[in-house]
């Protein structure tokens, strides 16, 4: 069985267990007490990851840290319909472009999301806006894509890409910053939820 | 910063972290009321709370003590203790610290939050009550003297998931209790051991009117579920009530009754802010200059 | 956060909300665009904002638009996070679900008991037209928003795009009228004439190559408050381009885009959509508006 190293609010995390869920994968939570253990710290973990970061996938002897690695080896493995991470080298390619942007701009998100509630330093100022210009360049890829017909991030239907990108954008208000300027990301978001096995996490709705 | 001129907000006890993490080697500097403070332990153990200035210097020295696993404080001269769990003396007990969360609206919206039964099915939906099971039965409210606190007991509701360790959905009860403006502990049904009650509870400490620490703990008789998966639960809950509560406006919290619509449920709300007009508490109250 | 708002009385009329005042040339009683009809699905809720104040903006499964105070009567719960069911629109914090008058028609902790009468969201002069949903935070003297001159386009309009700019008011709406950049391809190599005007208020700027040769003109009506219309005219032929300023505080604007040409549908919005996004750039950077400015030079400005 899948064992999945968790911690409930974290939104690299939901990244693993949203895509586990639309994939309808079974797996074993770990709950790790990120907060306020700091157990991510300690040399039990550091063993398994030793960037002390959350989330780590065992599946057999492999183990993966970085959720955006994680997306990548659960949808080679575990999707016969190989849609969610399609073997044609130019939408790897703009998967690739999109998980780097989940893993990198993106995650200004984060930051301004851990300052606000668990009190983490950072120059929240330059953060929220860092996370504001991602979310701008994001909302005018799907207003392109839109207009082209499409209603995903790097293919015709969902990928990995809108995994990766999803959480920490949708949980942008957790860290002030509002999607409100962001219609398309805000219509892309409910495209998202509407997806067959999808779950969430505190600070996404349902519906 | 601006220290509140509020005496009613200031004469009272607030909490400002976990016992355990305040030492000699590590003082808490944090900010309460608009003030911002040290907070420190001496080499024999005992606590003392220190203002500093906008300038960083040094200022008044106020009493600070550990109680329940925490250290309180108090900017002021408060009439009476902190409250009283005499849980906590009771063997079995498991204690849990589950951390402080930073929520920006008032203090007030937080607690009013905690004693609110009838957003179960809609913010904690599948967990602490889903549709069509909604409906929040009569229960009552009434202050107890001489601690003038709020009490609402004979409150149940219909959950799914009622805790950690729940493996089907139950009717749990509840008490919750209000001991002070920010101090607000609840009792639930112990899935593990019958007749006997969980505590839960939160204590807020204001930064300022708008921004608050809670600081979250758990007294359980549970000895199944491994703290990490306690904490777990705890906070999904808190969080998923922290995007509502940092969406409430005006964030400052209107006390006058016709201000904001209530139903038959919201009778712990009531009570609460006629309880809260009577004491004259303006800080953390809306349209009230504090 | 935004600034909380003074709380309403429950009795739902817009004049119990206390409004600021409207920066210079807009007005609280005037229709402004919120967004485009196709923005909006059925069951979707969408928050908006005009001279500060927030809006729910929510569709039922009925088809028909609301715009309500973004607030739940209840304990102040933002409205936007709510969702539809069936023609009615459920709070998110307890589900009290209201209908489309903006009556509180379910509380579900007391689910037999029926709401009193004067439970009722505040809303707002609303309807649509045009491919566009419109709001008014006060009492527009006309029913209907549409300037006669976008009734007379018609048809042919194309919403292409909302968009989000940083910048105040009046300043995108001045950019809109007054243009100083070339709304055709970006890599038109030739210069800026000076801005003049027509015998008919237009407002006409021309770009062409060296040797004299037209390569782009556009001339912008201002029609009244925040909406422009420009006739554009390039190797492509004439479009019609509609630019609508909605006045969202005193910083913040937003641009709606509409436009209509003989080309088909998609690239018109996406070639519209794309000029949005320069618009937009030039708004949130004053400093580029320079009187040797290029095009050639903006577009190098604008790679990244």
């Amino acid at each position: 069985m899948i064992r999945l190293h968790d911690y409930v609010l974290s939104g690299s995390c939901y990244k693993v267990r949203l895509l586990l869920g639309l994939l309808d994968v079974a797996y074993e939570a770990v709950p790790v007490d990120y907060y306020p253990g700091a157990a991510h710290r300690e040399p039990d973990f550091l063993a398994l990851n030793p960037l002390g970061q959350l989330p780590v996938l065992e599946d057999g002897d492999l183990v993966l840290r970085d959720a955006q690695a994680i997306l990548v080896y659960l949808a080679g493995r575990y999707d016969p319909t190989r849609k969610w991470y399609p073997e044609d080298p130019a939408t790897q390619g703009t998967i690739a472009m999109w998980l780097s942007f989940a893993g990198g701009e993106i995650m200004n998100s984060s930051a301004a999301r851990l300052h606000d509630m668990l009190g983490y330093e950072f120059d929240i100022d330059k953060v929220r806006a860092a996370a504001h210009a991602a979310f701008r360049v994001l909302d005018d890829h799907l207003t392109e894509r839109e207009i082209d017909g499409h209603d995903w991030i790097a293919a015709g239907h969902a990928t990995i890409a809108d995994i990766a990108c999803f959480p920490y954008v949708a949980l942008g208000g957790d860290g002030g910053v509002s999607l409100d300027d962001y219609d398309a990301i805000r219509r892309w978001i409910a495209r998202v939820r509407q997806l067959p096995g999808f779950t969430v996490m505190p600070g996404i709705y349902r519906d | 910063m601006t220290r509140t001129t509020d005496t009613v907000a200031l004469d009272d006890w607030q909490v400002v972290g976990p016992s355990a993490r305040i030492t000699a080697a590590a003082p808490c500097r944090t900010r309460l009321l608009g003030q911002d403070i040290v907070v420190e332990r001496a080499a024999d153990g005992s606590l003392r709370t220190v203002e500093i200035g906008n300038d960083g210097v040094r200022g008044a020295a106020h009493p600070a003590r550990d109680l329940y696993g925490y250290v309180w404080t108090t900017l002021g001269d408060p009439p009476r203790d902190p409250l009283d769990m005499p849980e906590f003396e009771e063997a079995g007990r498991r204690f849990v610290d589950c951390g402080k969360v930073t929520v920006r609206t008032s203090p007030l919206r937080i607690v009013e939050n905690f004693l609110d039964m009838s957003h179960f099915p809609y913010v904690h939906t599948g967990i602490l009550g889903e549709e069509p099971l909604t409906e929040v039965s009569p229960y009552k409210v009434e202050v107890r003297e001489p601690e003038s606190e709020i009490w609402a007991t004979d409150c149940r509701f219909y959950q799914p998931q009622a805790a950690k360790s729940a493996t089907g959905g139950i009717d749990t009860q509840y008490m919750y209790r209000v001991s002070s403006p920010f101090v607000t502990v609840l009792y639930k049904t112990c899935p593990a051991v019958e007749g006997a009650w969980d505590l839960i509870g939160i204590y807020v400490q204001p930064r300022e009117e708008t921004v608050c620490d809670v600081h979250i703990f758990m007294l359980l008789l549970d000895d199944v579920s491994s703290d990490a998966e306690l904490i777990s639960f705890q906070h999904e809950i808190f969080q998923q009530d922290r995007s509502i509560l940092e969406n409430q406006v005006p964030a400052l919290m209107p006390l006058d009754p016709g201000a904001e619509a209530g139903a038959r449920a919201d009778r712990t709300s009531t009570v609460y802010r006629r309880w809260l007009r009577d004491r004259g508490l303006r800080f953390g109250v809306h349209g009230a200059a504090a | 956060m935004p600034d909380p708002q003074p709380a309403a009385s429950t009795s739902g009329e817009t004049k119990s909300i206390r409004l600021p005042s409207p920066p210079h040339g807009f007005s609280h009683d005037a229709w402004y665009a919120i967004g485009g009809t196709s923005a909006l699905a059925d069951g979707a809720v969408m928050p908006a904002r005009l001279f500060g104040t927030e809006m729910a903006v929510w569709r039922g499964h009925d088809g028909i638009c609301r715009v309500w105070a973004n607030r739940c009567i209840h304990r102040g719960m933002r409205l936007q996070f709510g969702f539809v069911e069936g023609d009615r629109l459920a709070c998110r914090y307890h589900g009290w679900r209201f209908g489309g008058d903006g009556r509180c028609v379910h509380i579900p902790s007391f689910p037999e008991g029926a709401p009193p009468d004067d439970f009722r969201i505040a809303r707002f002069r609303s309807t649509e037209a045009g491919g566009l949903i419109w709001a008014s935070t006060g009492t527009p003297p006309e029913d209907s928003p549409l300037p006669a001159a976008l009734a007379e386009i018609g048809d042919g309009l194309v919403f292409c795009r909302s968009l989000a700019v940083n910048a105040a008011p009046d300043v995108v709406a001045g950019l809109a009228a007054a243009p100083v950049f070339p709304p055709v391809a970006a890599d038109a190599a030739g210069l800026a004439t000076p801005v003049s005007r027509d015998g008919d208020g237009a407002l006409r700027c021309a770009w062409a190559t060296p040797d004299g040769t037209l390569e782009a003109a556009y001339a912008a009506r201002r029609l009244r408050d925040g909406v422009t219309v420009a006739e554009v005219s390039g190797k492509a032929g004439r479009e019609t381009l509609v630019l609508l300023t909605q006045p969202v505080d005193d910083r913040r604007a937003r641009l709606h885009v509409l436009a209509a040409g003989s080309g088909p549908a998609a690239a018109i919005r996406r070639h519209y959509a794309a000029w949005g996004r320069r618009f937009r750039w030039f708004a949130e950077h004053p400093g580029a508006h320079v009187a040797s400015w290029s095009p050639v030079a903006a577009a190098r400005e604008l790679v990244q």
